[in-house]
């Protein structure tokens, strides 16, 4: 049928499917398309390439909630990687030690001590203990986290335990040298670094 | 060139927030607009948005085609819609009405027509492919078939050539080049 008129332009084509041709020459070119099959396909594309733009009424989503779509992302990067917890360095803010000696007792025959830290909303209450030379710390941490575990590190020692639902934690002795406390709980990790146990 | 999806799900696997937000700015407007033209109101076409997305970011390791995830996400936030709508209508056949002449009825609730027939849902995800590709284009193009063909009264060519400082004699002829590097770039873009 294409043998009967030469095939419209691309552009003839494009306005047929626009509605943009006079009467008279839509007719010519509407009957050319009847008959070609070529011709009627590239219409057909270009009259739904049309329909899909004029029928678009898609919407943007609400600012807001584009914004908590992506922060849905963040708390599971948090998960895996423990790094971007929060940390805390504890400070110390009572060692026995350092209080005025009662009753005659030389410091460093003290048996005992007892230690107070603060971090962020956490209180830190550390009691050390001494038998045969070597050291035990046990103590409680007080506020809104629970359980976690805690560790106690040194030059030649690295001891670790559990912390109970109510805070409380008892370590395996240690022999006196310099230590670092960690705490890691749900969401925060506190440290008390430069913790010195035994006659240093 | 934007990266591909293949190339955010696989950056998301990583941990990649930078990736994740990519793909939810390129996905915001097909998500939000399933819920809308199957009848939810802002609010709850909201609703439906949040827990497509939280699917995904759940799904994400287990996705197993990344580079067909627009289809992935219109059946997921069909089905959420259907969900949201479903329990919406079952609410107010519940909720203890002061008259009698309440319109749907308790069959409101048990009728539960697809609002989302799945040629809507082509024809959406068509649009979002279109909106892809137009944007992939040249300013001045993506300008000009915006103003002829996303307009709800479509502008006059006079118009259209003042808005854009072109003679209006060159409108007819550019519409036609731009339209043609519009369809060589949804060829590439989503191969049939």
């Amino acid at each position: 049928m294409c043998v009967m008129t030469r095939h419209p332009s691309e552009a003839r084509l494009l306005d047929l499917a626009d509605e943009r041709l006079a009467p008279e020459e839509r007719e010519r070119t509407a009957t050319h398309v009847a008959g070609c099959l070529r011709c009627r396909t590239e219409l057909d594309a270009l009259r739904r390439l049309l329909e899909t733009m004029r029928t678009d009424r898609s919407e943007d989503a609400p600012p807001a909630a584009v914004a908590a779509a992506i922060r849905l992302f963040r708390p599971r990067i948090e998960e895996e990687r423990p790094s971007t917890l929060q940390r805390l360095i504890a400070v110390l803010r009572f060692d026995s030690r350092q209080q005025p000696l009662a009753l005659g007792m030389r410091a460093g025959q003290a048996a005992g001590r007892h230690l107070l830290y603060s971090a962020g909303e956490h209180d830190l209450d550390i009691r050390l203990t001494q038998r045969a030379g070597l050291w035990t710390a046990a103590g409680q941490v007080l506020g809104p986290a629970g359980a976690g575990e805690v560790e106690l590190e040194g030059a030649t020692a690295v001891v670790r335990g559990a912390i109970t639902e109510l805070g409380e934690f008892t370590l395996p002795p240690v022999p006196p040298g310099t230590y670092t406390l960690r705490l890691r709980l749900a969401a925060v990790e506190l440290e008390a670094a430069d913790l010195e146990i035994g006659d240093t | 060139m934007d990266p591909s999806d293949e190339t955010l799900v696989l950056g998301c696997r990583r941990g990649d927030a930078a990736a994740w937000e990519t793909l939810v700015h390129r996905y915001q407007r097909l998500v939000y607009t399933v819920p809308r033209r199957g009848g939810l109101d802002e609010e709850l076409a909201s609703e439906v948005f949040q827990s497509v997305f939280a699917k995904l970011v759940e799904q994400i390791e287990r996705i197993e085609q990344p580079s067909r995830i627009s289809a992935w996400l219109v059946t997921t936030a069909r089905r959420e819609t259907w969900r949201v709508g479903r329990r919406e209508r079952a609410s107010r056949v519940v909720t203890p009405h002061d008259d009698a002449d309440d319109s749907g009825g308790p069959l409101a609730a048990v009728a539960d027509p697809d609002p989302l027939p799945d040629e809507v849902l082509q024809r959406i995800e068509a649009q979002h492919h279109v909106r892809t590709g137009l944007a992939a284009l040249d300013a001045r193009c993506r300008t000009l078939l915006t103003l002829l063909f996303y307009e709800e009264d479509p502008l006059p060519y006079a118009e259209v050539a003042a808005r854009l400082d072109m003679p209006e004699g060159s409108i007819g002829p550019t519409r036609a080049r731009c339209l043609k590097k519009l369809r060589r770039l949804l060829a590439d873009l989503f191969p049939p």
